[in-house]
């Protein structure tokens, strides 16, 4: 049993160390609001947006390529939040997204 | 002469998508382009080759000695997924252009049998894969690269044969994935034949 243990443990802490110095060595600079809207999104990933993942969504959301009524396990509640949010969120050079409903 | 028949043996004998049909998702969703095929191909190689050595490793070091082979699926599960997050991190990096194409195939190697199949086979299973029942460390990798060579093979051809489709004249109703499925029915008839070889 504390084989089990140690063994879980030192393989998924080196294996975190591992990620988290790939994390810093690949780090890219993006949207901050892209990881907001996508915590807001239903995170199904169904694809019945037309867009693959919920992150590819929330993406398109921010190109002002979609209309957040795509999104078919949302209701209406999450639909005001996100436009509520970036309506009163600018990006880095103080832009504002047209949000379509 | 060993290594040779081995690679050999995994390239096209005991091809992983046509023989033994692991990762058929992959196989049919990104090979409509020969880029993003070729890309999918050298990601799921990378997966592939290390998440192997390390599970080979893992699981002849530490867990048979230990009596806990029990945990090699939760093991090698771990260190798969570690994998696909550095393989995604490194695309996203130095490339978004393969990051937008692969999109959501890129997440779900993770998820593709023939990852986590290879890992099994080489150890938990090798007996039926390998005349002794302990494999040594370099055919287990000679294998693994071999599996994963004749994965990427086997996807870009499909993509360039599907490129090549869309010249043709198809009926409508066998367009996309009906012909894709029957292109794949001959291309494993044909990988059959290899096994007459051996």
């Amino acid at each position: 049993m504390t084989t089990v243990i140690i063994l879980a443990l030192v393989i998924s802490a080196s294996l975190a160390i591992l990620l988290s110095l790939a994390s810093v060595v690949f780090h890219v600079d993006e949207d901050p609001r892209l990881q907001d809207v996508v915590d807001m999104l239903p995170n199904q990933n169904c694809g019945l947006c037309g867009n693959p993942g919920c992150r590819a969504m929330a993406q398109a959301i921010l190109n002002e390529d979609a209309k957040l009524t795509q999104c078919k396990p949302g209701d209406q509640a999450m639909r005001e939040e996100i436009k509520e949010y970036l309506e009163t969120t600018p990006n880095e050079e103080g832009e504002f997204v047209k949000v379509k409903m | 002469m060993e290594y040779i028949a081995i690679a050999f043996g995994a390239i096209f004998v005991n091809n992983v998508v046509l023989k033994q049909f692991y990762g058929l998702c992959p196989f049919l969703g990104v090979s409509t382009k020969k880029s993003s095929a070729l890309s999918m191909g050298m990601a799921v190689t990378f997966v592939i080759t290390f998440s192997t050595m390390i599970a080979y490793a893992l699981y002849s070091q530490v867990l048979v000695p230990n009596d806990i082979t029990y945990l090699s699926t939760i093991t090698f599960i771990l260190v798969i997924a570690s994998f696909v997050q550095l393989v995604e991190m490194f695309i996203k990096k130095f490339s978004s252009s393969i990051y937008s194409a692969l999109g959501v195939y890129l997440p779900l190697i993770t998820t593709n049998c023939a990852v986590l199949g290879v890992a099994i086979d080489t150890t938990v299973n090798s007996s039926k894969l390998f005349n002794t029942t302990t494999p040594g460390f370099w055919q287990v990798t000679v294998y693994a690269v071999g599996i994963s060579i004749g994965y990427a093979f086997v996807i870009f051809l499909f993509s360039a044969i599907r490129e090549e489709m869309d010249a043709y004249p198809i009926k409508r109703n066998w367009q996309g994935i009906p012909i894709a499925l029957i292109v794949a029915f001959i291309m494993a008839m044909i990988f059959y034949g290899f096994g007459g070889i051996v």
